[in-house]
C-alpha cells in the first residue's frame, strides 16, 4: 500500500488541479472530524488528502450584492458562531451549530463537511435545507449551483470526487420571518440528534401563513423539507387546531415513508409533537 | 512527510506518515504522554490540545494538519519554573482530580476558555468543558475549580494557601482529618506527568494485540498460530496451551481461562495474543492466525438459560444444574402466612439492564521479564495481590518470581479486577517467552466488548402491608445474568439478596436469587455490587405501594425505615443509631419536598410535567459474609526524616492514599508532607485482600491508624526518655514534643534519640472487621458487621410528547460517619450521582443475539457536564465506633439511590410506572426498548473484522 499523501491547498485552482490529476484518488479534508474518525474505512481507497482549511475561496463569510449570504464551505462552526452578521441575520444557523459535538469538534468541523458527509442527522445540513441554500460546487467543468435539497438527495452522485463545495448561498430570512430549531438528543452535549426540525415562516397582511419551510433531520434518509405539510399550512391563519393538524399530517407522512424503521414507534410521536411545536414557536400562541 | 510546527514553544521538525494522528505523533513519536487516548473517535476530550489557540481533539487531527501551526499540550501548561499554573493549582485545590485520566484534557479546555473569557459564567464553563467526559467526579468540583481559577486570576494570587477561600472551620481536636486537603497525587495528574500503563514505553518493548471471538458461542475446532509467527515483526503468539491447566482461573467459581479453552462463550472472548515490534505488525499477526470456530446455539435470555434443553455454556456445570451458577437465599421468618393476612398485597416485576463502567482509561498491563526467569507486571488492576496469586497459578512460577506493581489507574468502579488478571497473565506469558517487555492496552472498542459489566437482573417483588401504611412482609425473587463467566456475579447477587427488601422493618422476609450463564458478554463487579440493583427495585416498589395506600412516599419511608434497635430484613439487630431518619428529613427539607410533591400532583394537562421522587438505602459495610475482611499497612521513618507508608489496598482514583496519608499524619502529629505513599507493590506492601466493597477507608484506614499508633508509641517513648518524663506526659505541639517542664524537642531530635536508643522506627498495622457469620445454605445469620444509610431526592421535568427529561436537581444525604477527606468524599458523592443518572436515563448496555449495541463512547453514552443538575448534599456525620476517627464508608452507597429517586420522580411526572432501567427515551415514552439493527456489523468492524 502506498503511503497516504497530504497536501494543504493554497487556492481553489490548486484544489481543483489536485482533485483532477489523472488516475488520482484524492479526497477533500476540511475539518476532518468525520473523515479522520472513519479513516480505516477509506484508507485503502484514497491516495491523497487535500486540506482545504486554508483555501481562501472556501473560507469567506460575505454578503453578496443581491443581499444573499455566502457561507464558505470550510468555515468552522465556531467561526460561524462568532460571526456577528450571521448572528444578527440568521440566528437559525447558530442554533444548528451550537448543538454539534463539543467545542473541540466545533473548532474543526465545517458546513461543507457536514453536508458532504451525507448523514441523515446532520444538523447544519438540516438548517441549510431550511434556508433553501444553494451549494456552489466547483469541478473540472467549472462552477455548478445545486439546490441543497437536490445535492443531499443524490450523494455522492451530485458531488463527484473531482469536485469541491466552495460555499453555500442563501437569502437571510426576511425581517418579518421567524425561525425555530427543535432537537431531541439522548444527552445534552456530544450527542447526535434523534430528531431535529428547523422552521422558517412568516405571516401575511391578513395574519395568514404566507411562507413556511419545515426541514427535518434524522427523520428521513437525508435532511429534507416536507412540502406536503407546508402546503397544508400556507394561506391558513395560525391556530392550535392548525398546529395539531400539521402534527397529524407529519406523523402520517413519516409513517408512510419510514414506518417500517425500528425507531418508527418512537419517532412518529416526536415528529408530530415537533411539527406542532415548531409552528407554535414561529407563529406564536394563536387564539 | 516532513512537518514542522511549534510545540509548547519549541520548534519540532519531524518526519511522519501523513496518516499519523496528532495524538499518535505526540505520544508515540515525541514521547509526550500527557494527552490521553480514551475513545480515539473524538468523543471524550481526553486528548484535547490547543492548535493556534483553538481546542481540538488530537485524535481527530492528522499530524500534517498542524504543519506550521502552534500546538500547546498539557506539558506546556506549567510556568517556566516548572510550578503549577494558576489554573492547575485551582483545579487541584477544588478537589477536582480523582483518577486523573480526563484531567489534562479538562485543563486544556479550561485554558482555552479562560484565555478568551477570563470571567466566565457557570454556564460558559459548562459549555467549555462539554466536550470532555469524566466518569469519576460528576464535574461539580471541576466547574468549581475553573471558577476558582478565574477568581484568582482577577486577584492575581496564583498560589494561595488551600484554606484561603474556605470558611474557617471550628478548631476541633483534629488538625488534618476532616480539614481541607489536596489529593497527594493531584500534582502529577494536573500536569499530565502521571504515567498510566499506556504511557510507559520501555526500550525493546513489544506491543501485544488480541484475537477475539466474533461469535457469541462456539467450539474452537482448530487454532493454528504458526502463520502469525511468519508475519514480519511478530515475536511470539500464545494461546490457552501456554498456561498451566490451560490458564484456568476464577473465584468464587473457577470457570474462566486466560485465553479461551475449547470454547468461546461471548463476543470479544480472547483466543490468542500476538506480541510484535509494532502495533501494525501485531495486528497483522492477529489477522494471520487460523482459527476455526464451530458456532453453537447461544443463550441470550436469562430465563431461557434455565430451561432443561438450553445449550450448556460452561465446560462443567458448577452446581450440576446446567447454566445455573449459584443460588442464594434469605430466610427470616415465613412471609407467606403474614402476606395472606395483609390488607394490601403488592406484586410486580422489575428489570435492571447491564451497565458498562466506562472508566476513561481502558484496561492494560505491561510485563517485564527478570534475568532469572521471573516477571514483573505493571497493571491497572484493583487488587494486585490477587493478580499475583493468579499469575503464580497460571504461569506455574513460585511466588517470589512474580511481582505485581500497581500502575496509576484511570478509574475502575469495580471494573478492573478479573479482566486485569487476564491481560496481566497474557503479557506475562509473552514476556517470559520473548525475554522482552510486552505491553497490552485495550482499545475502547475492545474494552466495551471484552470487559465485564454490571449484571442485568430481573426481580419479582411481593410486599404485604396494612391499610395504615405499615410494611409487614416481603418476598423477593431475583434472576441475575452473569453472562459467559461467573466472575464476581455470584457475590454481587449475594449482596443483592441480603439487601433485596431494603432498609425497612418487616415481620418476615424471604429472598431467593439465581445466577445464570448466558452468552451476553460477561458480568461482574460494579459500584454498589448488587445493591445498586436491589435498591433500584425495592425503592420503586415501596414507592408504588405507598401510592396505592395513598401515603406520601417520604412519610411511608419514615414510618417503616430502620432505626436503632430494629431488626434488618435478615434479622440482625441494629445497635447503633442508623442516621437514616436524619438523612430522610434532610432531603425532605432541602428539596422542599412537601410543597413540590403536592404541587406536582395537581399540575394538570401541561405537556412538560414535573415530578419529584425519593429513595433511601442501607448498604452493608465491607465484604461481610463473603470472607475475611482485613488490611495491613506499614510505616517507616527514612534517614531523610520522611516517612514511607504502604498499604496493600489500591488507589484507583478514589483517593484512598490521600485518606491514609491524612490518617497517618493525624495519628503521628506530623506534617503530612513528610509522608510518601507508593502504590502497592506485591514485593513491598503487605497483602490486604481486594480493594472492593467501599472498604478501603474503614479497613485500610484502621490498619494505617494502628501502624501509625505503634510508631507514635515509639516516638513518645524516645521523647520521654530524652525529656526525662513519662511518655504519657509528653505533650504534642505541632511536630514538637514538649515535656511538663516545657522543654521541647523537634521531630528530628526525637527520631535521632530513638535511633540512639536502638529503636527500629517502623511499624506494621493490621485491622480486621469483627467476624460475622452468614449461613449460605440456610440463608440466615449476620451478613455485615455494620451498615451505612442514606437518602436522595431527585426532581425532573418530563415532556409527555417526546420523552425529553431534564434532571432539575438532586438532594443527597449520606450517613458516612466522620468524613476524613472532605473534598474526596464530596467527589465520591457527585461522581456517584452522575453514574446513577447515567444508569437511570441513558446508559443502554444491551446485547442483540450476544452482540453489544454499542462499541464506543459515541454510542454508549455517559453523562456530560451538561447533563448534571445542581446537587445539594450533606454528610450526616454520625460517628462510628469501629471506624478510623469514626469514619464509615461511602463510595458505592452514594450512587445507589439516584436511579430509583429518578424513576420515582419520572413516575410522578408521567403518571406511568415503567419498571425498567435504564429509562431511555423509548422506555419513558412507550414503555418498551426498541432494538436498532446492525449490532453484529458494528461489532465486527470494531474488532477489525468488518465485512
Amino acid at each position: 500500500m502506498d503511503e497516504l499523501e497530504y497536501v494543504r491547498a493554497g487556492s481553489l485552482v490548486e484544489t481543483l488541479e489536485l482533485l483532477n490529476q489523472p488516475g488520482g484518488r484524492s479526497r477533500i479534508l476540511a475539518g476532518g472530524t468525520d473523515l479522520i474518525r472513519h479513516m480505516s474505512a477509506w484508507e485503502n481507497q484514497v491516495d491523497c488528502l487535500i486540506d482545504v482549511s486554508e483555501v481562501r475561496e472556501l473560507r469567506q463569510i460575505e454578503r453578496l450584492p443581491d443581499g444573499a449570504i455566502s457561507l464558505g464551505a470550510a468555515v468552522t462552526l465556531t467561526e460561524i458562531l462568532e460571526n456577528r452578521m450571521l448572528a444578527e441575520l440568521v440566528p437559525l444557523l447558530a442554533d444548528g451549530c451550537r448543538v454539534v459535538g463539543g467545542p473541540q469538534v466545533r473548532n474543526q468541523a465545517t458546513p461543507g463537511g457536514n453536508v458532504a458527509n451525507g448523514a441523515a442527522c446532520a444538523d447544519i445540513a438540516t438548517v441549510l435545507v431550511c434556508l433553501d441554500a444553494i451549494a456552489v460546487v466547483d469541478g473540472p467543468d467549472g462552477e455548478g449551483r445545486i439546490p441543497i435539497a437536490d445535492l443531499l438527495a443524490d450523494l455522492p452522485g451530485r458531488l463527484p470526487p473531482t469536485s469541491v463545495i466552495r460555499a453555500f448561498e442563501f437569502m437571510p430570512p426576511r425581517p418579518q420571518a421567524r425561525t425555530a430549531f427543535l432537537r431531541l438528543a439522548p444527552r445534552k452535549a456530544l450527542s447526535i440528534a434523534r430528531v431535529s426540525l428547523a422552521v422558517l415562516g412568516s405571516l401575511g397582511n391578513r395574519g395568514e401563513i404566507d411562507s413556511l419551510r419545515l426541514a427535518w433531520g434524522a427523520v428521513f434518509p437525508h435532511p429534507r423539507r416536507t412540502p406536503e405539510v407546508e402546503a397544508l399550512m400556507l394561506g391558513e391563519v395560525p391556530s392550535e387546531s392548525l398546529f395539531a393538524e400539521a402534527g397529524e399530517a407529519m406523523e402520517a407522512l413519516f409513517m408512510r415513508e419510514c414506518g417500517q424503521r425500528w425507531s418508527a414507534p418512537f419517532k412518529r410521536r416526536v415528529v408530530a409533537a415537533f411539527a406542532e411545536r415548531g409552528l407554535r414557536q414561529v407563529f406564536g400562541s394563536a387564539p | 512527510m516532513r512537518i514542522h510546527f511549534s510545540l509548547n514553544g519549541n520548534v519540532v521538525d519531524v518526519d511522519v506518515p501523513a496518516s499519523t494522528t496528532l495524538l499518535s505523533l505526540l505520544r508515540a513519536t515525541l514521547g509526550l504522554t500527557g494527552s490521553k487516548p480514551a475513545c480515539e473517535v473524538g468523543e471524550c476530550g481526553a486528548c484535547s490540545v490547543l492548535v493556534d489557540h483553538r481546542l481540538v481533539n488530537a485524535c481527530l487531527i492528522l499530524a500534517p494538519q498542524v504543519d506550521g501551526r502552534r500546538v500547546v499540550t498539557i506539558e506546556g501548561m506549567q510556568a517556566s519554573d516548572g510550578s503549577l499554573s494558576a489554573l492547575q493549582q485551582a483545579i487541584l485545590d477544588a478537589g477536582a482530580v480523582q483518577c486523573g485520566y480526563c484531567t489534562p484534557g479538562i485543563v486544556m479546555a479550561a485554558e482555552a476558555l479562560l484565555s478568551k473569557n477570563p470571567k466566565p459564567t457557570r454556564q460558559a464553563i459548562k459549555e467549555a468543558i462539554a466536550g470532555n467526559l469524566c466518569r469519576c467526579t460528576g464535574y461539580q468540583q471541576i466547574v468549581e475549580g475553573i471558577e476558582l481559577a478565574s477568581r484568582r486570576r482577577q486577584t492575581e494570587t496564583a498560589h494561595p494557601d488551600l484554606d484561603e477561600e474556605v470558611a474557617p472551620t471550628s478548631l476541633g481536636s483534629l488538625r488534618i482529618v476532616g480539614q481541607p486537603f489536596r489529593a497527594i497525587d493531584g500534582e502529577e495528574k494536573v500536569t499530565g506527568r502521571a504515567r498510566y500503563v499506556g504511557d510507559i514505553h520501555l526500550p525493546d518493548m513489544l506491543i501485544a494485540k488480541v484475537l477475539r471471538s466474533d461469535v457469541p458461542h462456539a467450539l474452537i475446532q482448530s487454532l493454528d498460530l504458526a502463520p502469525a509467527l511468519r508475519v514480519p515483526g511478530v515475536a511470539a503468539v500464545i494461546s490457552a496451551d501456554d498456561f498451566v491447566d490451560h490458564g484456568n482461573l476464577g473465584w468464587p467459581v473457577k470457570d474462566a481461562f486466560v485465553l479461551a479453552h475449547q470454547k468461546v462463550r461471548h463476543v470479544g472472548d480472547p483466543i490468542a495474543v500476538v506480541a510484535a515490534e509494532t502495533e501494525q505488525a501485531a495486528r497483522a499477526g492477529v489477522r494471520a492466525i487460523r482459527c476455526d470456530l464451530e458456532e453453537l446455539p447461544g443463550v441470550f435470555d436469562m430465563e431461557r438459560a434455565l430451561a432443561s434443553d438450553a445449550p450448556l455454556i460452561p465446560l462443567f456445570p458448577p452446581v450440576g444444574e446446567g447454566n445455573l451458577v449459584v443460588k442464594h437465599l434469605v430466610r427470616a421468618g415465613d412471609p407467606h402466612p403474614v402476606i395472606k393476612e395483609c390488607e394490601v398485597v403488592f406484586d410486580e416485576r422489575y428489570h435492571c439492564a447491564h451497565q458498562e463502567h466506562a472508566y476513561l482509561e481502558t484496561e492494560g498491563a505491561l510485563a517485564v521479564p527478570d534475568h532469572d526467569g521471573g516477571v514483573t507486571v505493571y497493571a491497572n488492576d484493583q487488587s494486585p495481590f490477587i493478580n499475583r496469586d493468579n499469575l503464580v497459578m497460571v504461569l506455574g512460577l513460585p511466588v517470589d518470581k512474580v511481582r505485581v506493581i500497581q500502575a496509576v489507574v484511570g478509574g475502575s468502579f469495580g471494573g478492573k479486577d478479573d479482566i486485569g488478571y487476564l491481560t496481566s497473565a497474557q503479557v506475562a506469558a509473552l514476556a517470559l517467552k520473548t525475554h522482552r517487555p510486552v505491553r497490552l492496552t485495550l482499545t475502547r472498542e475492545e474494552s466495551l466488548l471484552a470487559s465485564y459489566k454490571r449484571e442485568a437482573m430481573r426481580y419479582r417483588v411481593v410486599l404485604g402491608a396494612d391499610r395504615s401504611g405499615e410494611l409487614k412482609a416481603a418476598k423477593v425473587d431475583i434472576l441475575a445474568d452473569s453472562g459467559a463467566y461467573a466472575s464476581m456475579t455470584p457475590l454481587a447477587a449475594w449482596r443483592a439478596t441480603v439487601h433485596a427488601a431494603g432498609a425497612y422493618r418487616y415481620q418476615a422476609v424471604h429472598v431467593d436469587a439465581q445466577v445464570v450463564y448466558t452468552n451476553n458478554g460477561y458480568s461482574g463487579a460494579f459500584r454498589g455490587f448488587g445493591n445498586t440493583e436491589s435498591v433500584a427495585v425495592i425503592e420503586q416498589a415501596v414507592d408504588e405501594l405507598a401510592d396505592r395506600l395513598g401515603c406520601d412516599p417520604l412519610d411511608f419511608r419514615l414510618r417503616n425505615c430502620l432505626r436503632q434497635g430494629d431488626r434488618t430484613m435478615t434479622g440482625a439487630v441494629l445497635e447503633q443509631d442508623t442516621g437514616l431518619t436524619s438523612c430522610l428529613e434532610w432531603v425532605r427539607d432541602h428539596s422542599d419536598w412537601d410543597h413540590k410533591r403536592a404541587a406536582y400532583a395537581a399540575q394538570g394537562e401541561a405537556e412538560v410535567r414535573r415530578g419529584i421522587g425519593v429513595a433511601c438505602y442501607f448498604h452493608g459495610s465491607g465484604l461481610g459474609g463473603e470472607g475475611a475482611d482485613y488490611a495491613n499497612a506499614s510505616l517507616n521513618i527514612e534517614n531523610d526524616l520522611s516517612l514511607t507508608l504502604t498499604s496493600g489496598l489500591t488507589d484507583y482514583g478514589q483517593g484512598s492514599r490521600t485518606v491514609y496519608t491524612m490518617i497517618a499524619a493525624e495519628t503521628l502529629g506530623i506534617d503530612p508532607g513528610r509522608i510518601h505513599m507508593p502504590r502497592p507493590d506485591t514485593q513491598v506492601s503487605l497483602e490486604s485482600g481486594p480493594t472492593v466493597a467501599s472498604r478501603a477507608t474503614i479497613v485500610g484506614g484502621n490498619a494505617t491508624r494502628v501502624a501509625a499508633g505503634k510508631l507514635n508509641g515509639l516516638l513518645l517513648k524516645a521523647a520521654a526518655d530524652a525529656l526525662g518524663c513519662a511518655p504519657a506526659q509528653v505533650i504534642r505541639h505541632g511536630e514538637q514534643f514538649v515535656s511538663p517542664s516545657e522543654n521541647a524537642l523537634n521531630f528530628k531530635q526525637v527520631v535521632e534519640h530513638a535511633r540512639e536508643m536502638g529503636l527500629v522506627l517502623s511499624a506494621q498495622g493490621r485491622w480486621q472487621i469483627p467476624t460475622i457469620e452468614w449461613d449460605f445454605e440456610h440463608g440466615t445469620g449476620t451478613p455485615y458487621f455494620c451498615y451505612v444509610f442514606g437518602a436522595q431526592v431527585a426532581e425532573v421535568a418530563f415532556d409527555i410528547r417526546t420523552g425529553q427529561t431534564d434532571v432539575l436537581g438532586v438532594w443527597a444525604a449520606h450517613d458516612g460517619g466522620k468524613i476524613i477527606y472532605p473534598e474526596g468524599a464530596a467527589g465520591q458523592m457527585f461522581g456517584g450521582i452522575a453514574q446513577g443518572i447515567g444508569y437511570a436515563l441513558m446508559e443502554d448496555m444491551r446485547f442483540d443475539q450476544g452482540y453489544s449495541l454499542h462499541t464506543n463512547l459515541d454510542g454508549y453514552l455517559i453523562p456530560t457536564v451538561q447533563d448534571m443538575p445542581p446537587i445539594e448534599m450533606t454528610f450526616i456525620e454520625q460517628p462510628f465506633e469501629y471506624g478510623p476517627f469514626g469514619a464509615k464508608n461511602l463510595a458505592e452507597p452514594v450512587m445507589i439511590a439516584t436511579a430509583p429517586a429518578l424513576a420515582n420522580a419520572l413516575a410522578q411526572a408521567s403518571g406511568v410506572r415503567r419498571r425498567h432501567l435504564p429509562l431511555t427515551y423509548e422506555q419513558r415514552l412507550l414503555g418498551e426498548s426498541l432494538l436498532p439493527p446492525g449490532s453484529r456489523q458494528r461489532t465486527l468492524q470494531a474488532l477489525g473484522m468488518g465485512e
